[in-house]
């Protein structure tokens, strides 16, 4: 390299970095030390069986948790030394929480912009074309209680886009949704990615992170049995394959349920 | 298929129990609720079966109405009282299994009666028919009797619970829904504090009235009974049996109405005013501050209107503090001042709303948690709410007190020192609020209310108690001495009034700091605390 050679940029910081992250329930061990690096404007998978970590890492990346051990940053933000900060930099969707039942869609998402101190125009004009873009704008006025589990979904991330976060988390975004919906929640996420947004989406459904992810971590037993850019660690072989075979093969039926043939 | 209802509801207890590990307070509420149970059982049995020669006959009579008929009424509206009513009871998580009506009924009178409360009554039934079963001819109709009073507090309970939910579907029924619990609460709650203070002899004439209801009628087929007036007895036994018919008949008919349509349980249908999706700060919000302190006080009075569960709250907060200042001041010779003024202790059964302040909407918190809303946020409308349950029972018992007194002037005093020690009381509130906190359901589906699963309904009453502890001896000179001024010297009102709302504003501002500070280092434990799905 000469002097006149341009300094090629720095690469970015990873948007999300976390090291040695423990959870213990009772005896059980949920998440075993964790490390991970998502690179910033990643889509990145956290993909993993039932039960493996994914959502405990989640929620301990989202200040919902405090983790037993280890810590997280969130573009660039230590979560449980500055949650304040962290909570401003991020939106989670988490799987299967309640919303307030008795606000309608509309207030909901006023309520929250306003709790997250951005002007009240703002949220309404960002409210609207949320809802409109995710397929609820004539629901608006609808009772949270009222909706149905997709539409809840999509409330919850308009909820989690609402303060154009620098990362989002995800758990399970496209559980019953509908495709329609779906085809309209990966537009929503492709734009933000665009804006330089990272997206951390947690699914066991192989399909949805092989097409979506450029990115992904496979957590199983509460560890990380591989991680990287997508096609490194698929390695030309099918998604489904890879983890299948980083977690176990499926227990086979052998000469039990005959009843069932 | 009746054995597997009582090892649902047994597993459900067993498991209920098993959550409290770890949680300190949910033990201490568990093994407070045991051993009051216990008493319960042993203390009443001892007096029951003492029925068999020990009371003479006026005493047998007495105890054997008041107990026949607190048994039964006691069953219909205790659960509402303490949030008892259990999974088993909702059809809506039985509605996918292939039960014929028959078989879910018979399930549910089964599974109704596992648990502590009906263990309480089932022993007393049995120490009634150990009593009073002194004839052999009369034994049938004793055990006839014995059978019947359980049973027809168990069926009233259900029908009750199966009516409301399906009541609670929309603004009107839950609202109506939320008054017959209310009231029906307060009913079991007066009779029973009347019991406490009435004298023996005061008792003739509630005892007299008792029988003629059907539980009382059902006391004196006990006693015909016992002298072998057999058929004098069956004959009194009749509109108890009746009553067993007709609420049996009434729950069978709205069970089959929630399995034919499940979704009547869930949801509250959308009101107009729901419509502009915008609208937190509409109608008389619109003067709110577009802050997220205005967008939590919007919420709160947003949920005021819609919530069945705030409203009930509400309305049976109010109308059991009433109840119990009616009780007190009809004790001994009070004077007209001491009735109106006693009636800031009506805010005793709604003021859980200004020491758990963190456990309403618990399963929303988590929304709170991951935005990150400023500190004044997190009380302002928390406050509110506080507010509204400290101030109203006492509106409501003063200016009831002053109806019947005709004392204004002490109304006058009573409702100006509550206002003025309101704010301290629901700082410290606040402050206490993340030490102790206790999740209420949010909800008008009674089938949901099951917040004394795992004593914590017993636990958020103790913390209840040692809150009103605090406030009486932080807030009460203040307010004892403002009272006294205004009545008792005028000419001081003024000055004695800008001392106290000087003392109450900075107990609240130094509360309500604490608290913010609190809350900052404490907020996931409370979340953990409050949804138990995110601990896990």
């Amino acid at each position: 390299m000469t002097a006149t050679d341009p300094v090629p940029a720095a690469p970015a910081p990873p948007a999300v970095v976390v090291r040695g992250l423990t959870k213990v329930f009772d005896q059980k061990v949920a998440v075993a030390g964790i490390d991970l690096d998502v690179p910033s404007g990643s889509f990145f998978g956290l993909v993993g069986p039932n039960g493996a970590g994914k959502s405990t890492t989640m929620k301990m990346c989202t200040c919902l948790l405090r983790p037993d051990g280890g810590t997280a940053w969130v573009d660039g933000v230590e979560v449980w030394t500055d949650p304040a900060e962290a909570k401003r930099r991020m939106g989670a969707l988490p799987d299967d929480l309640p919303l307030f039942e008795r606000l309608s869609g509309g207030e909901l998402l006023t309520f929250l912009g306003a709790f997250r101190g951005l002007p009240t125009p703002e949220v309404a004009s960002r409210s609207a074309e949320l809802l409109e873009v995710l397929g609820l704008a004539d629901d608006a006025g609808v009772l949270v209680a009222d909706y149905s589990t997709g539409m809840r979904k999509k409330l919850s991330l308009a909820a989690a886009l609402l303060h154009a976060p620098r990362v989002v988390f995800l758990d399970e975004p496209f559980e019953s949704v509908d495709p329609v919906s779906a085809r309209a929640i990966q537009e929503v996420l492709a734009l933000f990615r665009s804006g330089g947004g990272t997206v951390v989406l947690s699914s066991h459904v192989m399909d949805t992170v092989e097409r979506l992810c450029d990115h992904l971590a496979i957590v199983h037993e509460g560890r990380i049995v591989a991680t990287g850019a997508i096609e490194a660690v698929r390695d030309g072989r099918r998604l489904e394959d890879v983890f299948i075979e980083a977690v176990g093969g499926p227990t086979s039926v052998g000469d039990q349920l005959h009843w069932l043939a | 298929m009746v054995g597997v209802f009582i090892r649902l509801k047994w597993r459900l207890l067993r498991n209920g129990v098993r959550r409290t590990r770890g949680n300190p307070v949910a033990v201490i509420g568990f093994i407070v609720a045991v051993i009051g149970s216990l008493v319960a059982a042993v203390v009443g049995s001892v007096v029951l079966v003492g029925l068999h020669g020990y009371w003479d006959e006026v005493a047998r009579e007495r105890i054997l109405a008041v107990v026949c008929s607190g048994v039964v009424v006691g069953w219909w509206f205790g659960p509402f009282l303490t949030g008892g009513v259990d999974e088993t009871v909702d059809p809506s998580r039985l509605v996918l299994l292939p039960l014929d009506r028959r078989q879910m009924r018979r399930g549910q009178i089964a599974a109704g009666l596992v648990g502590l409360a009906p263990l309480v009554v089932l022993t007393w039934s049995v120490a009634i028919a150990v009593g009073m079963g002194r004839s052999l001819v009369g034994l049938p109709v004793v055990v006839a009797a014995c059978v019947l009073l359980p049973l027809a507090g168990l069926v009233g309970s259900r029908a009750l619970a199966t009516s409301l939910a399906r009541l609670t579907r929309t603004r009107r029924g839950g609202d109506v829904a939320a008054l017959v619990a209310a009231f029906g609460g307060a009913l079991v709650f007066g009779a029973l504090q009347l019991i406490r203070f009435v004298e023996p002899d005061d008792l003739d004439a509630v005892v007299r009235t008792l029988r003629w209801t059907p539980p009382g009628m059902a006391a004196a087929a006990l006693e015909l009974a016992r002298d072998g007036a057999v058929l004098d007895a069956a004959w009194r036994l009749v509109p108890l049996a009746a009553t067993v018919l007709v609420l049996g008949w009434l729950w069978a008919r709205q069970l089959d109405r929630l399995l034919e349509d499940p979704a009547q349980l869930h949801g509250v249908a959308a009101d107009a005013t729901a419509a502009d999706g915008m609208a937190i700060f509409a109608g008389a919000r619109r003067f709110l501050p577009r802050s997220a302190t205005g967008a939590a006080v919007a919420k709160e009075l947003v949920y005021l209107r819609r919530s069945p569960g705030r409203r009930a709250a509400l309305f049976a907060g109010t109308a059991l503090g009433l109840v119990y200042v009616v009780i007190i001041v009809a004790q001994g010779d009070r004077s007209q001042r001491l009735a109106v003024l006693a009636s800031p202790i009506a805010m005793l059964f709604s003021v859980q709303y200004a020491s758990n302040q963190l456990g309403v909407d618990p399963s929303a918190f988590w929304l709170e948690v991951v935005t990150g809303p400023p500190a004044r946020a997190r009380w302002a409308g928390r406050q509110l709410l506080a507010a509204v349950n400290v101030v109203a029972p006492v509106v409501v018992a003063a200016l009831a007190m002053g109806l019947l007194t005709g004392g204004w002037a002490e109304v006058v005093a009573t409702l100006v020192a509550t206002v003025a020690a309101t704010p301290a009381i629901v700082g410290v509130g606040s402050l206490m609020s993340p030490v102790w906190v206790t999740p209420l359901p949010d909800s008008g589906n009674p089938f949901a209310a099951n917040q004394s699963a795992g004593g914590n309904g017993c636990m958020a009453g103790v913390v209840a108690i040692l809150f009103v502890g605090l406030i009486a001896v932080l807030v009460g000179p203040a307010s004892l001495a403002l009272r006294w001024a205004l009545l008792e010297s005028p000419a001081w009102a003024p000055a004695v009034a800008a001392v106290v709302v000087a003392v109450d504003a900075t107990i609240w501002w130094g509360a309500s700091r604490a608290a913010t500070a609190l809350i900052g280092a404490k907020e996931t434990d409370v979340l953990a605390q409050l949804d138990a799905r995110l601990n896990r």
